[in-house]
């Protein structure tokens, strides 16, 4: 069992736990397959991870974009964001979701 | 000698010259009738053929994800409902009313980008907490610095050197403004904000913005409108004139019962909307 975010969700793997959303409504039972029109349920009640059988397909494969960018415009990115972030607390788990996407965003930009 | 500049100064010297339209107080009174009908709404509407042009877009817009065009303004009201309507309609109002203001003075463009950002976050966040009425949270985000759009207008050179000394400082703008004239943008958006008589609970949301926690009647409004402020100064999507993510507010965060790996998804549902709402309120 693995708990996955929603966009690493390969279709056709097989829900290990019940998907319920922060209420607990149930979305999708245990043992079901994952389709197209769950992941759509799932944005749309605010699931943001399940748990499914087997292994996470791309673990360790997040941030591929982070290694096609020249470490120097990556270094200058990185300042760049953190100078906004400077007078937040950086290791809070929602600043750090924030910066990991604005990096992430402007990297696309700079590759695009 | 001159009086002192105070919150409620700025605000009196604007009243006269940004108030309200007519049509949007027949609008509010007509809504709150419970004898009127969604034709006399209609009707109303119709007397405005832009503001009909932006809610029929807005009912077709992402903001809904209507499967079928809607295409008649008695439709558009069924789909928003009658409640909302009135907030959205002062939403459009309120971006119109404040138009024409020149770009040496503020970057309207930008002003109202970081706005609209930080209502469609507050709006996605008050779907999760299944609010009943989600327009509400969207229009207190549109809302949330006009304050500081009354500051650029009335002492333009002020607010901009107060900018450029937080930039070279790394303070928060509105600590320096608190700090510097003894009032911020929140409290003269709240002053603005009674002064035309809405509800208090979007008068006060704006007016304890930075400070949620303190807000007696409407704390959990005021935490979704500081966690959307700071959301939207991080994903620099316009700016209102702050150069730094604000600070998030630890214990409105755990008011709100959101965990960080939603981060992505709100993200995800503020960018689907972002450009359609830009377009139906900016152009």
């Amino acid at each position: 069992m693995t708990t996955i975010k929603l966009k690493h969700i390969e279709l056709g793997a097989i829900l290990s736990d019940d998907a319920k959303d922060v209420n607990g409504r149930m979305l999708l039972s245990a043992g079901s397959e994952i389709q197209e029109k769950h992941l759509k349920i799932f944005k749309t009640w605010g699931v943001t991870e399940v748990s499914i059988i087997g292994d996470d397909p791309l673990e360790g494969e997040v941030d591929i974009e982070l290694f096609n960018v020249d470490p120097k415009v990556l270094e200058q990115i990185e300042q760049d964001i953190d100078q906004s972030f400077i007078l937040t607390n950086k290791e809070h788990p929602v600043n750090r979701e924030l910066r990991e996407y604005m990096v992430i965003k402007k990297v696309k930009e700079h590759l695009s | 000698m001159n009086a002192p500049l105070t919150a409620q100064s700025l605000v009196n010297n604007v009243s006269q010259l940004y108030s309200l339209p007519d049509f949007y107080t027949r609008l509010d009174e007509a809504i709150r009738d419970p004898f009127s009908e969604l034709q006399d709404l209609a009707n109303i509407l119709s007397d405005d053929a832009v503001i009909c042009a932006r809610l029929l877009k807005l009912a077709n817009s992402a903001l809904y994800s209507f499967p079928s065009k809607i295409d008649t303004i008695t439709r558009a009201i069924t789909i928003i409902g009658t409640k909302q309507l009135g907030d959205l309609v002062l939403a459009t109002c309120v971006v119109a009313l404040f138009r024409n203001i020149p770009k040496e003075t503020v970057d309207m463009d930008s002003f109202w980008r970081h706005s609209i950002a930080t209502g469609i976050c507050a709006r996605v966040i008050s779907t999760y907490q299944r609010e009943d009425n989600v327009e509400r949270f969207y229009l207190m985000g549109l809302l949330h610095d006009i304050g500081r759009l009354i500051m650029f207008i009335h002492i333009p050179e002020q607010i901009n050197e107060h900018i450029q000394f937080c930039k070279s400082n790394n303070v928060l703008l509105h600590l320096q403004e608190k700090k510097a004239l003894g009032f911020d943008h929140a409290d003269v958006g709240q002053l603005l904000l009674k002064s035309w008589s809405l509800p208090q609970s979007i008068e006060e949301t704006v007016g304890f913005q930075h400070r949620p926690m303190s807000s007696v009647e409407f704390s959990k409004e005021a935490c979704v409108i500081h966690f959307s402020d700071v959301v939207a100064n991080a994903l620099q999507l316009g700016s209102s004139g702050e150069s730094y993510v604000p600070p998030l507010n630890e214990k409105a965060w755990q008011s709100l019962k959101l965990q960080s790996s939603q981060i992505p998804t709100i993200i995800d549902h503020i960018e689907k909307q972002y450009d359609d709402i830009l377009d139906i309120f900016l152009s």
